[in-house]
């Protein structure tokens, strides 16, 4: 068990600036989530956790001890590759111990710590087989029970489940959850979607261009996010962001001195009667309802329970719910906490 | 969709018994128009090693004046074969072939995987080495094998150079002397052969997966474990495949031999590939040569099924 905190960290590779000035804080026993468009800095933080890279500045931490100069064997971080990484040519046993040999562990104890990892996995009927012989799913838990074998003081994650089909994905997105709170140690996981950020996290760092927007809870970032970026990745569609002559329309509330944008997120943008704008496409999803919407040159989206009857080229009005909006400066910084 | 489920068996079925016999018929078809071709190609690989058999089963010779289709009338059944096992220097050969064989594969493989470990990894004029590395291997292996018999005379470099290092007069007979003509050649075959091997096993190694060898170094193991239990297990086909390459090759090896002793001094150097050649062109005993060969194709043909079904296992 294990915090992480990141001190002023700044990782180049040649020109590129990798991670810029970085610090953060992981607590322990956190699942945190490192989360970004590709190349945004993710997986270096990674790498500079384990070791496999070291800064060019600032310092790393773990439990409170800087780690700079310790081999990445002995940091005992653990890590789950894209890719599993699983040994091929090894059965799931013989992955799974992998670890434990080389330490030149007792066989009763190995014997001791394979059953127990493998019942928190439930991978004991599966250890005899090789990797090509495991579903998707199960090859993720042999992956994670190599990884915690020796008993690491946290462990990484780099978007572990992206190669699984979608199902799969939510079934092991589920999983992930339950093993780290059963486990209760400190999980660091990169990945790029938002939907799987947000279902997972405690705690999660949004990314971009090797420096972070913003850390807090997925609540917090869904409902108060400090720039229009991080207001656009997360939430699915986006949020609605519209220039400020458009608030008087909308029925918002003037927002702050300095205001450029509002924003709305689709759950809180209500289709009235009107004839402001018009709806150009209506995407029935089962349990919820998405509408496009076009009002004068601006695209809108609105989500809604249920399969409400619309029709393309309606002409309709638009409200807000109240409190619901974000007003932003011509940077795209946040002015002030929701109204 | 269930009455869908319903009616699709039956009709799915017949429809797949018309395709079937649709797609014998094709078959058929398609077997008679590409026959003349397959004969063809078969005549082609099978016609040397038949007239082989037939030839090793009689005493044809070039010179008796009778073609070698009527060569029955000479027949003398399995004399041939009877003889070649009694035949010392023919086993003398095979013998000396094998220690060549024995001497120069595990050499060439140990050299070849010690330079491809050092290979792996990027450093400073890697590029230009590699292809430094690999020169010899493109060399005529005749025209190695007139270097060699330069570097190897009595008052060459090999000599020279020794010389120097001792600071007295070297006058070792590296080629005429039975006992060190073999180090001689066995030296050349390393020389030009070793490159291959480490082209091939480094291509080997560069095919195991990064991560998993930075998934092993993150599960704590070092460099030797690493290397025993990921990289080499991952390259077992290829090291299947490039010793059986060079068993081969060193089965056959001629030209370079030939070039450097001729076989001698005596018969010291005279391997399987150079009595076949000695026999055919100065005692014309045609018969005999095509049992030889023979027995050496019998024998290399099972060096390589092994190596075969070695790899169908990986």
């Amino acid at each position: 068990m294990a915090s992480i905190t990141f001190e002023n960290v700044t990782k180049r590779f040649g020109d590129t600036v990798a991670v810029d000035d970085v610090s953060f804080e992981i607590r322990d026993n956190a699942f945190f989530c490192l989360f970004g468009p590709p190349l945004s800095g993710k997986s270096t933080i990674l790498k500079l956790i384990l070791g496999l890279e070291q800064p060019d500045e600032g310092e790393i931490l773990i439990d409170g001890r800087p780690v700079s100069h310790v081999n990445p064997a002995r940091r005992n971080v653990a890590m789950v590759f894209q890719n599993l990484a699983l040994f091929p040519h090894m059965t799931a046993l013989d992955n799974v111990c992998f670890p434990l040999v080389e330490r030149r562990i007792a066989k009763e104890e190995i014997d001791a710590k394979v059953c127990d990892v493998s019942e928190k996995l439930h991978i004991g009927h599966i250890l005899h087989k090789t990797p090509a012989q495991l579903s998707g799913g199960e090859r993720q838990r042999v992956a994670i029970a190599r990884a915690l074998v020796r008993d690491p003081v946290a462990y990484l994650m780099d978007d572990p489940i992206s190669a699984l089909d979608a199902r799969l994905r939510e079934q092991t997105r589920v999983e992930l959850r339950r093993i780290q709170q059963e486990l209760g140690k400190t999980l660091v996981y990169v990945t790029h979607d938002q939907e799987e950020a947000m279902s997972v996290a405690d705690m999660m760092a949004v990314f971009k261009d090797g420096k972070i927007c913003q850390t807090g809870t997925p609540d917090t970032l869904y409902q108060r996010p400090n720039s229009t970026y991080v207001a656009g990745m997360l939430g699915a569609p986006a949020m609605n962001v519209l220039p400020m002559n458009m608030a008087d329309m909308l029925g918002a509330l003037a927002g702050p001195n300095g205001s450029k944008h509002f924003g709305v997120r689709p759950e809180n943008l209500r289709i009235t009667k009107g004839s402001d704008a018009m709806i150009s496409e209506v995407e029935p999803l089962g349990g919820s309802t998405t509408v496009h919407i076009t009002a004068g040159d601006v695209a809108l989206t609105s989500t809604m329970l249920g399969q409400p009857q619309f029709e393309a080229g309606t002409q309709i009005g638009l409200a807000v719910n109240s409190g619901q909006t974000l007003f932003f400066d011509g940077a795209g910084n946040t002015l002030a906490a929701a109204q | 969709m269930t009455d869908m489920t319903s009616n699709t068996p039956s009709r799915s079925q017949s429809q797949s018994a018309a395709d079937e016999g649709a797609g014998r018929e094709e078959k058929r078809l398609g077997f008679a128009l590409t026959l003349p071709a397959q004969l063809l190609v078969l005549f082609i690989a099978l016609f040397p090693i038949l007239m082989q058999v037939y030839i090793s089963l009689t005493d044809w010779s070039p010179l008796d004046g009778i073609p070698w289709y009527r060569a029955y009338e000479l027949w003398i059944g399995l004399t041939n074969y009877v003889d070649l096992a009694g035949d010392p220097r023919f086993w003398s050969a095979i013998w000396r072939t094998l220690i060549v064989m024995l001497i120069c594969v595990p050499v060439q493989f140990l050299l070849g995987l010690g330079l491809a470990i050092l290979f792996v990894d990027e450093f400073p004029g890697r590029r230009a080495m590699y292809s430094t590395i690999l020169v010899p291997m493109m060399v005529v292996p005749a025209v190695a094998g007139y270097m060699f018999f330069m570097l190897f005379q009595s008052g060459g470099p090999i000599n020279g150079i020794l010389s120097f290092l001792l600071g007295s007069s070297v006058q070792i007979a590296w080629l005429s002397d039975p006992d060190l003509a073999l180090l001689g050649v066995i030296i050349s075959d390393i020389w030009q052969w070793t490159p291959l091997m480490f082209l091939i096993l480094l291509a080997g190694m560069l095919s195991v997966p990064q991560d998993q060898q930075m998934a092993a170094v993150l599960l704590g193991a070092g460099w030797w474990r690493r290397f025993f239990t990921i990289v080499l297990p991952r390259m077992k086909t290829i090291i299947v495949i490039a010793i059986a390459i060079r068993v081969i090759e060193n089965f056959k090896v001629f030209d370079n031999f030939y070039i450097i002793t001729g076989g001698g001094p005596g018969v010291a150097t005279e391997t399987i590939s150079i009595y076949i050649y000695k026999v055919t062109q100065n005692d014309l005993i045609w018969g005999y040569v095509a049992a030889i060969a023979l027995a050496i194709l019998i024998v290399l043909s099972i060096v390589s099924g092994m190596a075969i079904s070695r790899m169908r296992k990986g």
